[in-house]
């Protein structure tokens, strides 16, 4: 038995896939959510198989959602108009259905399934195409303590590589976003941040000062009085990016 | 702005060369041929070729300024011959000055001078033929230029509205919604239909020049929120009060749905609990006076960072008014965006088609 969540924050739009899956014996229905926050609770709790996700739904996309999931299930995105999601899909070739969803190209992606069920690398490159959409570009959605919070870019001060994990200094705090520098070096606005270290990446507009600490060897600091170090490469990014 | 054909290094390099290997020639040919001596040549040939240069660089920024439509060939000659003139003389006068001992060289000069006179003429003529020549074809590129920025601006401004028209987002969701109620509920998605048909109908035939009545508007209005109750009947409710006495109004028919799509899309789409979006209509000392009020997510608003996006709507009236305080917008303190729209009543209604 192949467990399953719908979610989408039309009803009518869940009825058709219910209505689909009813030819579908092997497929068990266990949830009905309307927005990311419950979807994401919801995955929690049941540890479904696989997921019928909507992109564009209130508070945060279905992206955004499968970001914060930890052991992704098997997705198959169902969307009907948002031209970056459809190229992201197409060139990573995860399974989506463009609405209204036509039954036989619905049954095909069910009949994918099996092999779908075991590999999941494909979710996360759409998931990283995603991310350069521009809604999704100016915020970055993350999770502490059981609660879901939306930062906009700009309130971010800078970011710093933690193992697995990218830690973001922020206006509110200390977040973790268990991505890579390389991932927000190509996802933020290269004009607003810059990444001056291999362990760092800045907002520009929190630079007050760079100082030369030693022979070739600079620092930065920042608005919020923290000293960071700055790279030979990253000193020229920042220099360009200052224009100076 | 044109370029100036000696603006560019590569013909500035080109007529320095060629200047002063010319000044050169004549230097060796008036020492060889006439048998002065190398000063006597040399400072001859200098003096007269860089005047003559002077007035090349004279008559092309002339013509760089200005250029005469009718009567172009009377006027690049009468400078040609005023320059060559004064050039010649010029050039005499100081190699008379310098060399007044030398009454060998004064003979010969008096001599040449008719064939000085000539070479001057030829050389500046052609100097101007070549600058408006280069004129023309800097103009005419130009030109192209300009046309093709228009043509893909007119082009892009043709596919903005198109786009704008169809709301592809919308129309599918619509249309999923639509499907899905062919297999629960049949009747009413035949009703549906036929509320999106009027709906596109109404969507297409919109221009900025056309005024639509309210009555007119508020129909067409409502067609967008029924189609939007059906995707999300569990949670919109909308509350539509028109006064009696505005049915007869006019404005113009492009400016309200964009108004009522932001509250639904900052009301609904970017909330997830039920909401109500209130419409009034009414009606002040001849001004007609539309209110729209939608809730938001205080949370949603910070994360998107431009707020509202009604600035093309702003742009919009200003250009139909030149009036920017026809759309005014406030923010309730219990999360409630309000947006205010005024349309002042043309007094002549025949232009209302």
């Amino acid at each position: 038995m192949i467990r399953t969540i719908l979610i989408d924050d039309e009803p009518l739009a869940r009825d058709i896939v219910k209505h689909y899956l009813s030819d579908h014996q092997e497929i068990e229905i266990v949830a009905e959510c309307s927005d990311g926050f419950e979807g994401l609770k919801a995955i929690t709790l049941h540890k479904p198989d696989l997921i019928f996700l909507d992109i564009q739904m209130p508070k945060i996309s279905g992206f955004e959602m499968l970001e914060l999931v930890e052991d992704k299930p098997a997705v198959i995105f169902t969307t009907a108009f948002d031209e970056f999601a459809i190229k992201a899909f197409e060139v990573n070739a995860v399974d989506y259905l463009l609405k209204p969803i036509d039954k036989s190209r619905f049954d095909l992606a069910i009949q994918k399934l099996p092999t779908r069920l075991q590999q999941n690398e494909n979710t996360e490159a759409v998931l990283d195409a995603a991310a350069l959409s521009p809604v999704q570009n100016n915020r970055v959605v993350v999770k502490k303590d059981g609660v879901i919070k939306i930062i906009p870019v700009v309130d971010i001060n800078y970011l710093e590589a933690d193992d697995d994990y990218v830690k973001l200094s922020t206006v509110e705090g200390i977040f973790y976003k268990n991505k890579t520098m390389a991932f927000f070096e190509q996802t933020l606005d290269p004009s607003q941040f810059i990444r001056i270290h291999r362990s760092y990446i800045i907002n520009l507009a929190q630079v007050t000062k760079i100082e030369l600490k030693e022979k070739d060897s600079y620092v930065v600091l920042l608005k919020s009085d923290i000293w960071l170090p700055v790279s030979k490469t990253g000193y020229v990014k920042l220099k360009a990016a200052l224009g100076l | 702005m044109t370029t100036r054909p000696l603006s560019l290094p590569q013909i500035q390099k080109t007529s320095l060369a060629f200047a002063i290997s010319w000044v050169v020639l004549c230097a060796v040919g008036l020492h060889y041929v006439v048998n002065f001596s190398w000063i006597i040549s040399f400072v001859d040939s200098f003096i007269n070729n860089f005047l003559l240069a002077a007035a090349c660089v004279c008559v092309s920024n002339m013509l760089g300024y200005y250029q005469p439509k009718n009567e172009r060939i009377l006027y690049v000659l009468i400078i040609t011959l005023a320059l060559t003139l004064v050039t010649v003389f010029a050039a005499k006068f100081l190699l008379f000055y310098i060399f007044k001992d030398f009454e060998n060289y004064k003979e010969f000069y008096n001599f040449s001078l008719a064939f000085r006179v000539v070479i001057f003429f030829i050389c500046l003529g052609w100097c101007a033929l070549a600058n408006i020549l280069w004129y023309r074809l800097e103009e005419q590129s130009e030109t192209q230029k300009r046309l093709l920025a228009a043509q893909n601006l007119a082009k892009e401004a043709e596919l903005n509205k198109l786009r704008h028209q169809l709301q592809p987002h919308f129309l599918f969701n619509s249309l999923n919604s639509v499907f899905a109620l062919t297999m629960v509920n049949p009747k009413e998605a035949g009703v549906m239909i036929t509320k999106l048909a009027s709906f596109l109908r109404g969507t297409l035939k919109r221009d900025d020049e056309l005024w639509v009545s309210v009555e007119e508007e508020m129909e067409y209005i409502q067609l967008y929120l029924d189609i939007e109750k059906v995707r999300f009947s569990h949670r919109l409710n909308i509350e539509v009060n028109i006064a009696e006495d505005t049915l007869k109004l006019y404005l113009p028919g492009t400016l309200l749905q964009p108004i009522v799509e932001n509250a639904i899309k900052f009301g609904l789409y970017n909330t997830s609990s039920a909401i109500t979006i209130k419409i009034d209509v009414s009606v002040n000392q001849g001004v007609l006076q539309v209110r729209v009020q939608n809730p938001f997510d205080p949370e949603m608003k910070a994360a998107g960072g431009t707020g509202f996006g009604l600035t093309a709507i702003k742009r919009r009236l200003y250009l139909l008014f030149a009036n920017a305080d026809l759309l005014q917008t406030e923010t309730e303190a219990n999360n409630l965006y309000i947006t205010t729209l005024k349309i002042p009543q043309k007094n002549d209604q025949d232009d209302t088609n």
